[in-house]
């Protein structure tokens, strides 16, 4: 391969038609940008946000799950052949009689679509609902009030919000909105609807009827699921029924040990069941996580798009490159270039659009990344969980950058490449 | 230098099959200039092209320097191409962004012998360019480009030159020039393979030939 006789083309070619491979990088830049900021938001969120959102859980609580993939928003229903051991109600009494064990308390995800409206300071405002119903018995020690936290035909639904959504609304919301910050006793007593059987992003249940009920925040809990609102058992489980038609388990259950010292023969103990055990912090975490890395996984996905379009892209301009130089692609093939260096030729020019198109991408992306951080991060203020950085920059995102421009790059060079290869050399003398 | 044994050679049409050359059977010895003469399209660009191997779909034998084409991939062909064998067109093709001693630059990379600038530099002075170094292919005349084409074709020194109809656009004056070129090359000892109309360039060769009904007749040795 003569390489130089290749690279002396290439730059040649580079360099005259430089209007040809600007329009070729828009689709190539974009596309690595767009990686730039959803990785870097992602790693973001992953290490400033969600490491700390779930740092005050106690270190004695253990959380038992069935799946060893918590895919927490994103809970995938288990294959039949998978489904072993379950988290049933004798389990949970039989945890609550080992050695060690201080209380135990189940979990059950609202899994259906719900969202939650409501005026809020003269503001309409409306999320999806996630949520959780816990044991009312489970949380009476800690929980004071527990008289109003419990299953009742009549009335608004009881709802606990945990401390860490105080803070949040207090540190971030409140501040974005120019909202009043609030107090555990101002909020209490505060009601808002939930609409059952229909959501903003899930769109509507399978079954049942859509309503709506009154929902009334009756206290704090450290019980209580750390963004979202958790509701009496029952209620849960009356309402799964209802919009899914299948009888509800629980996801988690939560274990408080007396000392770190019963942690490990009860951990050991679940295991040997078939349980799949964490402490409480690693678990809620992985399950945010896994919802986050979907997302981020999605977001790629769009990215990876954005891509496949900019290859094709490269590929037709690259098409209309070798047309427009056949006769110099002849003139080569006579004076001795071999296919392979024909080839080459083309693939290099792709290789080299793809480098510049990954710096231009990756200077893009930081610039995108870092107006996304200072928008949200100037509105969000101090916000506890540390917004110093939304935005986080692992050093592997600058290789990958590079590799996944080049790569695409490159697939959009392969059919081009060998059209250019292929070219009969007394044919292309004739242009 | 060449030597063919019952080339044929046939193109698909919408007609059916057409064959172009039959049973075609030469040899050229090294330092022989052959002259190919005949009607247009009897096949005359056709065999040079099989012999320089740009065109690979054939039965028969094509031996040039003791290799034969038949048994070569794309790669050793072409390095045949960059080393032992320099073409020269009826319309010659440079790039017109380039100047004239750039172009033969480019060419000078693919050869398979090493070319320096003052090879490129003699090659310019051999064929009277000297002072169009500098000069882009635009600001020269048909003469001059044929020339320049003589030049490219030479890089790497070559032993066998084939030329398809090299004064075909020229007018007598000039052509001349590029016939007095050519029988420089031939006193030198390069084997030359010329398809012309042009009986004065065909008055050059040791051996002429014609091609008639797709088959290869010796006219005069």
């Amino acid at each position: 391969m003569r390489w130089q006789a290749v690279l002396a083309l290439v730059k040649d070619n580079l360099k005259r038609n430089k209007l040809f491979f600007f329009a070729s990088l828009v689709g190539v830049v974009t596309g690595v940008a767009s990686l730039i900021v959803f990785l870097s938001l992602s790693n973001g969120i992953n290490k400033n946000i969600v490491d700390k959102l779930f740092e005050d859980l106690p270190e004695t609580r253990l959380k038992v799950s069935t799946d060893p993939l918590d895919f927490g928003l994103f809970n995938l229903a288990k294959p039949g052949f998978l489904k072993g051991s379950r988290l049933s109600e004798k389990l949970l009494r039989d945890i609550r009689k080992r050695k060690g064990v201080e209380k135990a308390y189940g979990e059950m995800i609202i899994n259906f679509p719900a969202k939650i409206t409501g005026t809020f300071f003269g503001h309409r405002v409306g999320t999806d609902l996630v949520g959780s119903g816990v044991d009312p018995q489970a949380i009476e020690e800690e929980f004071k009030g527990k008289e109003k936290f419990k299953y009742s035909k009549k009335g608004p639904v009881p709802v606990l919000v945990s401390y860490k959504l105080l803070e949040l609304y207090n540190s971030a919301f409140a501040k974005m909105n120019n909202f009043p910050r609030l107090t555990e006793k101002t909020l209490k007593g505060f009601r808002f609807d939930l609409v059952l059987g229909k959501s903003y992003l899930g769109g509507k249940a399978a079954q049942g009827k859509i309503r709506t009920v009154q929902c009334e925040l009756v206290g704090f809990s450290k019980s209580a699921i750390a963004v979202g609102i958790t509701v009496p058992l029952e209620y849960t489980k009356k309402w799964n029924k209802e919009f899914t038609g299948k009888r509800s388990r629980f996801q988690s259950i939560y274990v408080d040990m007396k000392n770190p010292e019963s942690i490990e023969e009860n951990q050991k103990w679940l295991e040997d069941k078939g349980f799949n055990v964490a402490t409480a912090k690693e678990g809620s975490s992985a399950a945010v996580r896994n919802s986050l890395l979907i997302i981020t996984a999605i977001l790629v996905g769009l990215s990876v798009l954005i891509m496949l379009i900019a290859a094709f892209n490269l590929a037709f301009l690259l098409f209309m490159m070798v047309q427009k130089r056949k006769k110099e692609i002849g003139l080569w093939r006579t004076v001795g270039a071999t296919r392979k260096e024909i080839s080459l030729m083309v693939s290099l020019e792709a290789c080299i659009t793809g480098l510049i198109g990954a710096v231009l991408g990756i200077v893009l992306g930081v610039l995108l990344a870092e107006i996304i951080d200072l928008a949200i991060v100037s509105k969000a203020g101090q916000v506890s969980y540390a917004l110093e950085n939304l935005v986080l920059y692992p050093w592997w995102i600058w290789p990958v950058a590079v590799f996944y421009s080049v790569f695409f790059a490159l697939l959009g060079s392969i059919a081009p490449a060998y059209f250019a290869a292929r070219l009969d050399p007394i044919e292309a003398m004739k242009g | 230098m060449i030597k063919i044994e019952k080339l044929n050679k046939k193109y698909h049409t919408v007609n059916g099959i057409k064959h172009i050359l039959q049973d075609i059977t030469l040899a050229v010895k090294a330092g022989e200039c052959l002259a190919i003469i005949g009607r247009s399209g009897c096949g005359k660009s056709t065999l040079m092209n099989l012999i320089g191997g740009l065109d690979r779909d054939f039965t028969g034998s094509i031996r040039v320097s003791g290799k034969y084409l038949e048994k070569l991939s794309d790669e050793q062909i072409s390095k045949m191409r960059g080393g032992k064998v320099g073409f020269v067109f009826q319309t010659p093709s440079f790039l017109q962004h380039l100047n004239c001693f750039t172009n033969l630059q480019y060419a000078a990379r693919f050869s398979s012998s090493k070319v320096s600038d003052v090879d490129i530099e003699r090659l310019f002075c051999k064929v009277g360019l000297a002072e169009y170094l500098k000069s882009f292919p635009d600001e020269l005349s048909g003469g001059q480009l044929q020339r320049l084409a003589l030049a490219r074709a030479m890089v790497g020194d070559p032993e066998l030159l084939l030329c398809d109809e090299p004064t075909g656009n020229l007018d007598a004056e000039t052509g001349e020039e590029v016939i007095n070129l050519l029988a420089q090359l031939k006193e030198e000892g390069k084997t030359i393979l010329l398809v012309t109309h042009d009986e004065q360039l065909a008055m050059l060769a040791d051996k002429v030939c014609h091609i008639d009904n797709n088959k290869l007749v010796e006219a005069r040795s």
